[in-house]
């Protein structure tokens, strides 16, 4: 019991300072800690401006291809961009599931592919003019 | 008369073998490839899933086979062999990653309810490890039975240091490297504890496990993350890359030099 207590302050110790240290940064941060938003999502609406592009002339396997790009782009960036807005990451991330979904079909639907890029492409650049 | 060795079939002599530990000593090494270990099972997973194509289902119901497989290796050494555990440390680091991805993307549960759920799976293996041996000591894995419940708690430890990281980083809207510091600062109060204030090695070493789970996860992320977002932008195939050389480099020293290996007198 006394070993549990003892795991229990030394845990709770740094996390306690560590809050501590975090809320009075946030304080003299200002509102900006409440709402830092996802920042510059530029790159990714390029992408997927391209995608669209490809699709609307009818060539799906090559927008397959570049939706890739984004993919890889996006997921990698997960760990650094999903903190700054959770909810919103989380928004795009759908939206993103649905168009790779629509563009892999087995015969895809070229109004389903357009459909769920448009929608990508609105969280996208929704996320980037609110912010 | 009746050997003693019908009584405790666990401890009957196999060439000498049986009762040696099948699993490292603590030692500086230990940590710092559990930590590379863990970082590559975070980069690795995330390439195999996305770069590959493969799909999260894909890639763990493969990742799961191969880890299967390794174990049986494991298993089959009846020693430590570095090579051996240390190729099951890293599939474990990978597949624990993966059902927590798994749980929290394809089945929408929630990091509250899946750090909850290991917790408790976690104090469960702990309780029944200890109500079959009598002991929870990582000095003395010499049987089959003892092993398994060794890697169970492994398996737990990752899939619990996945999820409360990932909790941490994204609910409170820690970054990867805030959330790092603040890993890095229970560990070293563990340290504390253990050095100077009398915290039993046993729980301090499985605290330290789970927490050196979201550390390694943060040093992972500093390094793969695009500059952008604060991070090297090494990507994940170049992070996982120099890790398993790092890996391969201190598996390969600590075969030559015996470094890890209990001493017998100690079993």
């Amino acid at each position: 019991m006394r070993q549990i207590l003892l795991a229990t302050a030394l845990i709770a110790l740094p996390v306690a300072a560590f809050t501590g240290f975090n809320i009075q940064q946030a304080r003299s941060a200002g509102i900006h800690a409440n709402a830092p938003g996802l920042g510059d999502l530029t790159r990714f609406a390029t992408i997927i401006a391209d995608v669209q592009g490809i699709a609307a002339k009818g060539d799906l396997a090559a927008a397959r291809d570049r939706i890739k790009d984004f993919e890889i782009a996006w997921d990698g960036a997960e760990a650094g961009l999903k903190p700054m807005d959770p909810t919103h990451w989380g928004m795009i991330d759908q939206a993103a599931d649905a168009a790779f979904t629509a563009i892999r079909a087995k015969s895809p639907e070229p109004a389903a592919v357009s459909g769920t890029l448009a929608a990508l492409q609105a969280t996208l650049v929704n996320q980037a003019v609110t912010k | 008369m009746i050997p003693a060795s019908i009584e405790k079939p666990d401890m009957v002599p196999v060439e000498g073998l049986a009762r040696m530990n099948r699993v490292p000593k603590v030692t500086i090494d230990f940590w710092l490839i559990k930590l590379m270990a863990v970082t590559m099972g975070e980069t690795a997973a995330d390439y195999l899933a996305v770069n590959l194509g493969l799909g999260l289902t894909t890639t763990s119901l493969i990742m799961a086979a191969v880890l299967i497989g390794a174990l049986v290796l494991q298993f089959r050494q009846k020693r430590y062999v570095p090579w051996s555990y240390w190729l099951a440390v890293v599939l474990i680091s990978i597949v624990g990653t993966l059902v927590t991805d798994n749980l929290v993307d394809n089945f929408g549960v929630s990091l509250i309810a899946t750090t909850i759920a290991f917790t408790l799976a976690l104090a469960a293996t702990f309780a029944l490890w200890f109500a079959s041996e009598n002991t929870l000591s990582i000095h003395a894995i010499h049987t089959g039975r003892r092993e398994a419940w060794y890697w169970l708690a492994i398996l737990f430890t990752f899939a619990l240091g996945t999820a409360a990281g990932d909790l941490v980083a994204e609910r409170f809207g820690l970054g990867y490297l805030a959330t790092g510091v603040l890993f890095g600062m229970i560990i070293a109060s563990l340290a504390v504890g253990y050095f100077f204030l009398g915290l039993d090695p046993i729980l301090g070493f499985w605290l330290a496990y789970i927490f050196t789970r979201p550390l390694g996860a943060s040093f992972g992320d500093l390094m793969s993350q695009p500059a952008q977002y604060g991070g090297m932008g090494l990507g994940t195939v170049i992070t996982s890359a120099l890790f398993l050389g790092a890996i391969i480099l201190i598996v390969a020293y600590m075969s030559l030099s015996h470094d890890g290996e209990e001493d017998a007198a100690l079993n």
